[in-house]
């Protein structure tokens, strides 16, 4: 990239001469790419000229927050080098290798212990043992006739089972909304009108530890569920990278047990890191995140309905809406299917603005009419209350 | 809603009730406990705002078109104290906000002050003149909800940091002993009259956007794909461009250093000189220049 002279840098670093700073309604309408041309124009004559407002718009943009890391690095320092060290082919040349030099090893590390597991049984025992053996991976491993049944588990993609944990759920709007305050001018609601910060831990992280927060109450629900015995994560979407199912012994299901034990010295972080969070966008769309809420993915449910509230337990999840309408997936988002709900030839009325599920069985959903319906067998049967 | 029929406001006027029940009609206003009479009055203040008087009324109506209808409306709601809109508001943004907080500091402890912070005006817990003013009034619908929440959080931030840079430097300096040194010494000399004349001039003729680029490319450090992104074009035409526009500069202040006097090679050297004379650290300096009374306004927002 051509270079400008220092004097250029310098006149262009003066701030400029007074003026009002635009609010953050135009702020973000720039960035969302929904200003006039006229009012287009003038914000960015503003900001040619102001640091700080073209700090906060690149701060505020949803989709560079990965870019913006790598630019903090990367990104040539205003006054420095364009290239810096690290660019030169050298390193680049270096890092390559050193990447080849990691596959290989890993491609001979994963054919010795295909090998060490189709020579010995167990399966678990070889399995478990092969890693605490040396590195040095062998140039050539002979494949197996055929392959063990160890073997065919962990190629075989597995969709999620359904599990019944009591207590695991994990419910996107479980919060208690503030009751409505007869306060001044706007005032909060009582919930929220404390001394402490008003602003709770998301409703999904206060049913797994209420007193923390951030990826950190996921990882301690995660240990604290392993303790337990229980699956890690059901709500799964990938069938490859499936766990277990709750409840498999491994006395009864070896095979599987060998599944979990390989996944088991995965990192925790990148097991919270497969568990979908869900939510529902500004446009009424269900969408869930992979990656921790960085990126949010429509997924599709249903065409013209604006949905408000949405609930998982485990694979389970519950997405209502606009003209009561209730849709259920059983695995994670795949598969929805429509849910109607009415009791003694009662309809629901209104949008589902809330909806709770304690487990997989018993929920509770509550509309914009201020109806209350529960289910006590999966949503099979609804009582409004 | 039934109940006696809204009192005609600005808006009303200009457009008619009928459009204004439209509008609320496709706000879901209704749903969130917002009344038309609240709702026309959140019109009427956006209109006022961006609106000139003169302006036709099927503009007018355009315009109101063009808003954030449902989220306006949700937000005067949560602003009134609606439980039911307060919900709403919870479900869908609390989690983002969280989100967005941590994308802008990267790190937990101060996503969560800086979440926190703005929480607490969104909520109105801060009592001024009398009265709790709820943040979520000034949202105008002109776009996302969630992107001006982001931008509230980014302009928190980026005051928050300014000042507290101020205080740490300040801080630091007493440590270091600074009120006992000696006078720092001029950072730079002035730039020579007639090239800071002639790049100045250099620098007005170019287009805003183009100096926006410049200025995001070189000053801030922003990569190609963030100034596409932020522009709504392709990153190989920022490329492009910012190739085409220091050229056109250097050139540019070369002809204006000809037309003050300077012969070719003066010209030639003067800028030459000015790059090796980098001793500047920009960054620094952009950092710390009127940053904090910059935002001074936005902050009373």
């Amino acid at each position: 990239m051509a270079d400008v002279p220092q004097i250029v840098r310098d006149r262009l670093r003066r701030p400029a001469a007074g003026g009002e700073h635009p609010d953050a309604n135009l702020l973000s309408a720039f960035a969302e790419q929904a200003l006039t041309g006229p009012e287009r124009e003038q914000m960015i004559e503003h900001l040619s000229r102001c640091a700080e407002c073209r700090e906060v718009v690149a701060l505020s943009a949803p989709e560079v927050k990965e870019e913006r890391l790598a630019a903090a690095v990367a990104a040539p320092s205003p006054g420095s080098a364009k290239r810096s060290w690290w660019r030169s082919p050298v390193v680049h040349w270096s890092a390559l290798t050193a990447a080849a030099l990691v596959v290989v090893i890993a491609v001979g590390e994963r054919m010795r212990l295909r090998e060490g597991q189709s020579a010995s049984a167990p399966a678990v025992a070889s399995y478990e043992a092969a890693p605490q053996s040396s590195a040095a991976a062998p140039t050539a491993a002979p494949a197996p006739s055929e392959p063990t049944e160890s073997a065919k588990l962990t190629k075989a993609p597995k969709m999620p089972r359904r599990a019944s944990a009591v207590g695991a759920s994990k419910s996107i709007n479980a919060f208690s909304a503030p009751g409505k305050a007869a306060t001044l001018g706007g005032a909060p609601p009582a919930a929220f009108a404390q001394n402490a910060p008003p602003a709770p831990p998301p409703a999904s992280r206060m049913r797994m530890k209420p007193s923390a927060n951030s990826r950190g109450d996921m990882l301690s629900a995660f240990e604290s569920r392993s303790e337990q015995g229980q699956a890690p994560a059901a709500s799964v979407p990938s069938a490859s990278e499936t766990v277990s199912a709750a409840g498999a012994s491994p006395a009864t299901a070896p095979p599987q047990t060998a599944i979990v034990s390989e996944r088991s010295e995965q990192p925790l972080a990148k097991r919270a890191s497969l568990t979908p969070r869900w939510s529902i966008s500004d446009s009424g769309a269900v969408q869930r995140s992979f990656d921790g809420g960085r990126s949010w993915k429509e997924v599709a449910v249903t065409d013209g309905i604006t949905f408000r509230a949405v609930a998982v337990v485990l694979s389970d999840v519950w997405a209502g809406g606009t003209g009561g309408e209730l849709f259920h997936s059983a695995d994670a988002g795949e598969h929805w299917s429509r849910v109607r709900v009415e009791a003694n030839g009662r309809v629901l009325s209104g949008d589902i603005i809330r909806i709770d599920f304690s487990d997989a069985q018993n929920g509770v959903m509550t509309t914009s009419t201020g109806e209350t319906w529960t289910t006590s067998n999966a949503g099979a049967d609804w009582q409004r209350q | 809603m039934s109940g006696p029929a809204p009192m005609p406001g600005q808006v009303g006027r200009r457009i008619g009730a009928r459009a204004v029940a439209d509008l609320y009609h496709q706000s879901h206003a209704a749903d969130f406990g917002l009344s038309e009479e609240e709702f026309a009055r959140a019109l009427d203040q956006i209109a006022s705002k961006y609106v000139s008087a003169g302006t036709r009324e099927s503009d007018v109506l355009k315009f109101l078109h063009t808003l954030r209808l449902e989220e306006l409306a949700l937000t005067r709601a949560c602003a009134a104290g609606e439980e039911r809109a307060w919900e709403i508001f919870l479900t869908r943004y609390r989690e983002k906000l969280y989100d967005a907080a941590r994308a802008i500091t990267r790190e937990d402890v101060s996503a969560r002050e800086l979440a926190d912070s703005l929480y607490a005006n969104l909520y109105g817990t801060e009592t001024r003149a009398g009265r709790r003013p709820c943040k979520l009034n000034y949202y105008t619908g002109r776009g996302s909800l969630e992107g001006w929440l982001r931008a509230t959080l980014a302009q928190e931030y980026v005051n928050h940091y300014r000042r507290q840079r101020r205080l740490v430097s300040l801080e630091e300096k007493i440590e270091d002993g600074a009120q006992f040194a000696a006078a720092d010494p001029p950072s730079e000399l002035p730039p020579h009259p007639r090239l800071a004349e002639a790049t100045d001039a250099a620098l007005a003729a170019l287009a805003p956007e183009e100096r926006f680029i410049l200025a995001s490319y070189h000053l801030d450090g922003r990569t190609l794909a963030e100034i596409a992104r932020t522009l709504g074009v392709h990153e190989s035409t920022i490329s492009r461009k910012l190739e085409r526009i220091a050229r056109a500069a250097r050139e540019r202040i070369t002809d204006e250093l000809l037309r003050r006097g300077m012969s070719p090679r003066q010209a030639e050297e003067a800028l030459e000189a000015d790059v090796r004379d980098v001793g500047v650290d920009v960054t620094a300096r952009l950092a710390q220049k009127d940053g904090a009374t910059a935002f001074h306004r936005k902050g009373s927002e």
